[in-house]
């Protein structure tokens, strides 16, 4: 007894004083990213960086880019040259809205930063001059801006307080090797077969309806990608994989269907309400008969803005994700029979499945997946050697018509919902020359020189337009290549407007995307599973009455 | 030279006595004031306030939390759910327990491999919450449907994501983790039953069982009662692991009144908390009259009173 | 002497329903021993081995996976909003809020209700019966749901989200233990004290020199009970405590983690491993002190 008395005691003595010593020490937190000595002989800038998805090596080398290009300008007296203090943290913008303006920090790259709520903070600069200077370049950041992207950043007052950080879609990649090899593309004559028999023949216009586009071949219609699927079961190949732990990692199919489907215009719906809209005109099901829906074209207005839970395009998507998710030879099992399949899991088991012998065509998944899934690539290079190397991936085209044939005339342009809300901006409390190196700093990433660093490093876009230089584009992964060219035979949306509604509601309206929610589940694929709810059910579950609307928004409706 | 120290006075001593006593007490009386009595009665007044966002003050708002859930319970099944699935986990432990009974005789009657039945009936107790749900989640994800699949060759979902078993996969996980702790408190209990009661019955020739039916199990009828009472506050608080299994997402199906309740509170903010309140006194007003007089039953009941 | 010998062949006689209870006990003691034999199986599986193989022993054409562990030393993180920023607490520094929500929490309640008890059983005043009447009443009514009131009262009070708030939290004489100690004291003659005081001892000698050593062994005991409590309790740290996560909270963040290096099972279960290992060899040492202080009184009104 006395021994374990001594034991005990001696243990938690030791606890104790270690406990105390670190607790006031402060060891065992660290801010990330590594100290960096600051250069009395320069002028200090502080960047901050979210240290997700596109990683910070971008940063690093930008740094190296800019600092060589201003060593011999002097900001402040008796000072030459600039240095740019960066730091990588996870902190998101979401956590920083209220600490951002009193921080170090003179620049914020983040995720998921609600431009309406930062700028009505006061937090970010007003850098309307900037945007409008022409750079080194001889081009000014707003001629980069495509017309979605200008108006969405100036709709609250006309001011410029952001620029887009990285550019991020939501939607399907498709194994293009797999694809080719397998001949999964349909053919432009059907008489012999739906699919073409080699690699050389003429593939159908695909979703867009037109000939020679990235899209050529893919399934236009729904009812094409069904067949689709169909005929990859026969070929033994697996259609979908996805992140089953991550319930949202599913919906993103959803995303891509509905906003292409609904179009420019329609998608924009979602976040305008018919406020400056070209085209507030869309179809919503009104009812079921048969367990067909029974479409009505209908004007949103912000007074109705409850109707867009109730799109037909919405409706069809939920419909194409129920009969995917209810077919077991659509989906890898572990999408939806494991809880932990996470998005590494998901990722590493595309890319393995090609080089398995158990192919799978397509991951649901973000454009920023390849980046994540590096060292699943690696460690499939170290188990299969060359065979694994230089694969080729794609960025699939979504069909926009539910059934028929597809043409010209009636084909749908991809909508890209360029979803993550990713930003650049300055401290609205930075000042002296800070500031003027911020500025300089900020010009400098949106220059075509910054802008190719960045896509040289990250394979990714600034949400920008801009020219890939040949070195950039030689860097660039056969999957950057294919989303970049289908990119630009796209519409790009931003989950923005110059609604009061919107800009007032900006946190709930798109708060985990709240009109997918139906009245019992936050994820249709929860409600999906083993057949729980039919689509139908579900569609009519999303609906929210005029009069709930009216309660929760009725003060900033027709506040434009 | 011995020093001896004046004996303190009668009066003297008492005052001393006094101020010990006071130095000891003061603190913890003073906590228990504050986070006893205080809690308490700020979770009433809560249930009867709401949050202004605006100002970040509370004000009395009349019912109007009592309707909110009076509206959840009656807007859709997930309330009623998570209630049905407290009671019907409260039954199936209640079952449980007698039939642990029985184990917990054979290990106080140390029979073969009883010390390693000991040993690793107390593991789940000591073993981390959250460390063993995980190492279930994983086994039963990704073990076990590879294990059924080399073996039978049919290919089967994880048990806690496949809607037909994971309330099943749950409950197993409660009994595997549980099972244990309530065997030893029984078998503990059965051993302090005094040695000569027993050895009378076996000169007597009375069969084991006979032996735990009319000797063990009434002596220990305290310690079961008290599960029993116990227990029906678990109805409202018992989560079931669904928060080391799912987080904050568990499917509504599985849901319990103890998950829904600190799934609101981890994820709340201010102005959910006279609700979440409101929730807690609603619960405790049921609890305690049932409580009550379940223990009012058991007492009567008590074959050792 | 024949008596003892009936006695003991009797209790050897094996009966019908022995054998199925050590059945059923063997199939569980086997299925607890199949699930952390699994475990330590798969800290152990490198990553291209768990893919194809997630039930068997790891593949020795892989080797034995070490590194796994090595990651989660190095890379076991969670991250906390302090001081208006993000902050990366690491292994060490998650281990550090371990033992100080474990180490100096155990300690606290268990000194706290044995020093109420103390008085409360070795003094006469009045309110004696209060304190008394306190604790069973606190334990006879159960109360739900108070948390969400005292999480405005800690933060009223300005220590919510701090260790300190956490001791005070925990600084109570209520539950089980305050009876058990009370029990104890009563059942010890007052015949030391007076000796003490005899003696010229104060209150505060008695107590450390005479009366704690004759409770050391409940005392101890119940230190190690709260000790593995709090150790292995990640909803309290996660609900009060949010910007000083233990290892416990550290494994449920990580449980949901589903980005980095540790993000695959094999590593995440070799945290698990990792927790593990400090409470089995606490187990180890002290398996008969924790196994027989498991009981449970029955509450008599």
């Amino acid at each position: 007894m006395k021994i374990a008395k001594r034991i005990i005691g001696l243990t938690l003595s030791v606890c104790f004083i270690l406990s105390m010593c670190t607790f006031l020490t402060g060891c065992g937190t660290s801010s990330g990213g590594g100290a960096i000595e600051v250069d009395n002989d320069k002028t200090q800038m502080y960047v901050f960086s979210y240290n997700g998805g596109v990683g910070n090596e971008w940063l690093d080398e930008t740094i190296k880019a800019f600092e060589a290009k201003y060593a011999n300008t002097s900001f402040e007296e008796g000072k030459m040259g600039v240095q740019i203090i960066p730091d990588k943290q996870k902190m998101t913008a979401v956590s920083m809205l209220d600490s951002f303006p009193n921080s170090t920090y003179d620049i914020i790259f983040n995720e998921n930063l609600r431009y309406n709520d930062w700028a009505a903070k006061g937090n970010l600069l007003d850098i309307s001059d900037l945007v409008k200077e022409v750079g080194d370049d001889g081009k000014t950041i707003e001629s980069k801006l495509s017309d979605n992207k200008a108006a969405a950043l100036t709709a609250r007052d006309g001011k410029y307080y952001a620029l887009p950080h990285y550019e991020a879609f939501r939607g399907v990649v498709y194994d293009i090797d797999l694809f080719e090899e397998n001949n999964l593309y349909f053919a432009a004559d059907r008489t012999y077969s739906d699919f073409i028999l080699s690699s050389t023949e003429q593939r159908s216009a695909g979703p867009d309806g037109v000939v020679g586009t990235t899209d050529d071949g893919l399934p236009a219609t729904y009812e094409e990608f069904f067949k689709l699927c169909d005929y990859m079961v026969q070929k033994g190949i697996t259609p979908f994989v996805w992140s089953g732990e991550q319930n949202a990692y599913s919906e993103f199919l959803l995303y891509a269907l509905s906003e292409t489907m609904a179009g420019e215009e329609g998608a924009k719906l979602n976040y305008n309400y018919g406020v400056g809209s070209l085209d507030a005109t869309t179809n919503i099901v009104t009812h079921f008969t048969n367990g067909q829906p029974v479409v009505e074209a209908m004007t949103i207005t912000e007074e109705n803005g409850y109707l867009l839970r109730q799109t037909e395009a919405k409706y069809r998507a939920l419909e194409f994700l129920f009969t995917i998710f209810n077919k077991s030879d659509y989906y890898y099992k572990d999408s939806m029979g494991k809880l932990t399949m996470s998005n590494k899991e998901a990722q590493q088991t595309y890319v393995f499945s090609k080089l398995e012998n158990k192919p799978i065509a397509m991951l649901i998944e973000g454009t920023w997946w390849a980046k994540e899934a590096a060292d699943s690539v690696e460690l499939s290079i170290s188990a299969f050697g060359d065979a694994a190397k230089n694969r080729n991936f794609g960025w699939m085209a979504m069909p926009g018509v539910y059934s028929g044939t597809v043409d010209s005339s009636n084909g749908k342009t991809q909508v890209l919902n360029d979803c993550m809300n990713c930003y650049c901006g300055i401290n609205a409390k930075s000042t002296g020359a800070r500031l003027e190196v911020a500025k300089l700093f900020v010009k400098f990433c949106y220059s075509d020189e910054g802008l190719n660093i960045f896509t040289k490093s990250t394979g990714m876009l600034r949400g920008v337009n801009y020219e890939l230089t040949e070195d950039t584009k030689a860097n660039l992964s056969s999957f950057y290549r294919n989303l970049i060219e289908l990119r630009n035979e796209s519409v790009i949306i931003t989950p923005m407007s110059s609604s009061v509604l919107f800009i007032n509601n900006e946190t709930t309206l798109t708060a985990y995307e709240s009109y997918w929610n139906s009245d019992q589940y936050l994820f249709p694929v929860v409600a999906f599973r083993g057949g729980q709810k039919s689509a139908v059910d579900y569609f009519k579950g999303m609906a929210m009455t005029q009069q709930d609307w009216e309660a929760t928004y009725g003060r900033y409706i027709n506040q434009n | 030279m011995r020093i001896v120290k004046k004996i303190p006075t009668k009066k003297r001593a008492r005052r001393q006595k006094l101020g010990f006593y006071l130095s000891i007490v003061t603190l913890p009386i003073l906590q228990y004031c504050i986070f006893y009595i205080g809690v308490n009665i700020n979770s009433i007044l809560m249930a009867f306030q709401s949050y202004d966002a605006m100002t970040g003050e509370f004000y009395f708002d009349g019912l109007v939390n009592f309707k909110r859930i009076a509206y959840e319970f009656g807007k859709n099944d997930q309330l009623w759910n998570a209630l049905l699935n407290s009671v019907k986990y409260y039954g199936i432990s209640i079952l449980l327990m007698i039939a642990t009974t029985f184990f917990a005789f054979y290990v106080a009657k140390k029979r073969r491999f009883s010390g390693m039945f000991r040993v690793v009936a107390f593991i789940p107790h000591i073993v981390s919450n959250i460390t063993m749900a995980l190492l279930f989640k994983y086994f039963t994800e990704d073990a076990y449907p590879a294990l059924v699949e080399s073996l039978t060759g049919k290919e089967v979902w994880g048990l806690l994501v496949d809607p037909d078993t994971v309330y099943g996969a749950i409950i197993f996980f409660c009994i595997l983790c549980g099972f244990g702790t309530q065997m030893m408190m029984f078998s503990n209990a059965m051993s302090a039953i005094d040695n000569s009661i027993s050895e009378a019955a076996l000169l007597d020739g009375v069969t084991p069982f006979k032996e735990f039916l009319y000797i063990d199990l009434p002596m220990i009828f305290p310690t079961i009662s008290t599960f029993v009472i116990v227990g029906i506050a678990g109805i409202f608080t018992n989560q079931m692991s669904l928060f080391s299994f799912f987080g904050v997402s568990a499917d509504p199906s599985v849901w319990t009144l103890g998950y829904y309740l600190y799934k609101g509170i981890k994820g709340a903010a201010m102005s959910e908390y006279p609700y979440l309140a409101a929730l807690g006194v609603l619960f405790t007003l049921v609890v305690v009259p049932i409580t009550f007089l379940v223990r009012h039953f058991l007492n009567k009941a008590d074959p050792t009173a | 002497m024949k008596k003892n010998q009936t006695i003991r062949k009797l209790k050897k006689t094996s009966s019908p329903m022995y054998g199925i209870i050590c059945t059923v006990l063997l199939v569980y003691s086997l299925m607890m021993a199949l699930l952390l034999a699994w475990g330590i199986s798969t800290s152990l599986k490198h990553l291209l081995d768990f893919r194809t193989n997630k039930v068997g022993l790891p593949n020795m054409e892989f080797g034995l996976a070490w590194e796994n562990f090595e990651i989660v030393f190095e890379k076991f993180e969670t991250i906390v909003m302090s001081g208006g920023r993000q902050q990366y607490v690491n292994f060490w520094g998650m281990l550090n809020n371990t033992l100080l929500y474990a180490g100096v929490g155990a300690l606290i309640s268990s000194i706290v209700p044995c020093l109420v008890a103390y008085v409360c059983a070795k003094t006469d005043f009045k309110f004696n019966g209060v304190i008394y009447g306190i604790v069973i009443v606190s334990m006879v009514l159960p109360i739900v749901g108070s948390a969400p009131s005292e999480m405005k009262m800690l933060k009223d009070l300005g220590i919510y989200n701090t260790m300190y708030g956490n001791w005070i939290q925990k600084f109570h004489f209520l539950g089980m233990y305050f009876l058990v100690y009370y029990a104890a004291f009563k059942s010890f003659p007052n015949t030391y004290l007076d000796a003490a005081y005899i003696d010229g001892a104060g209150e505060w000698r008695t107590l450390l020199h005479v009366t704690l050593p004759l409770v050391r062994n409940t005392f101890l005991t119940i230190l190690l009970i709260r000790f593995i409590d709090y150790w292995n309790d990640y909803q309290t740290p996660l609900l009060y405590i949010p910007s000083h996560p233990t290892l416990a909270v550290g494994l449920f963040n990580l449980g949901n983690s589903t980005v980095g290096e540790l993000s695959w099972v094999p590593r995440k279960v070799a945290a698990c491993i990792i927790l593990l290992l400090p409470i089995m060899t606490l187990f180890i040492t002290f398996r008969d002190k924790l196994m027989g202080s498991l009981t449970m009184g029955g509450i008599k009104g």
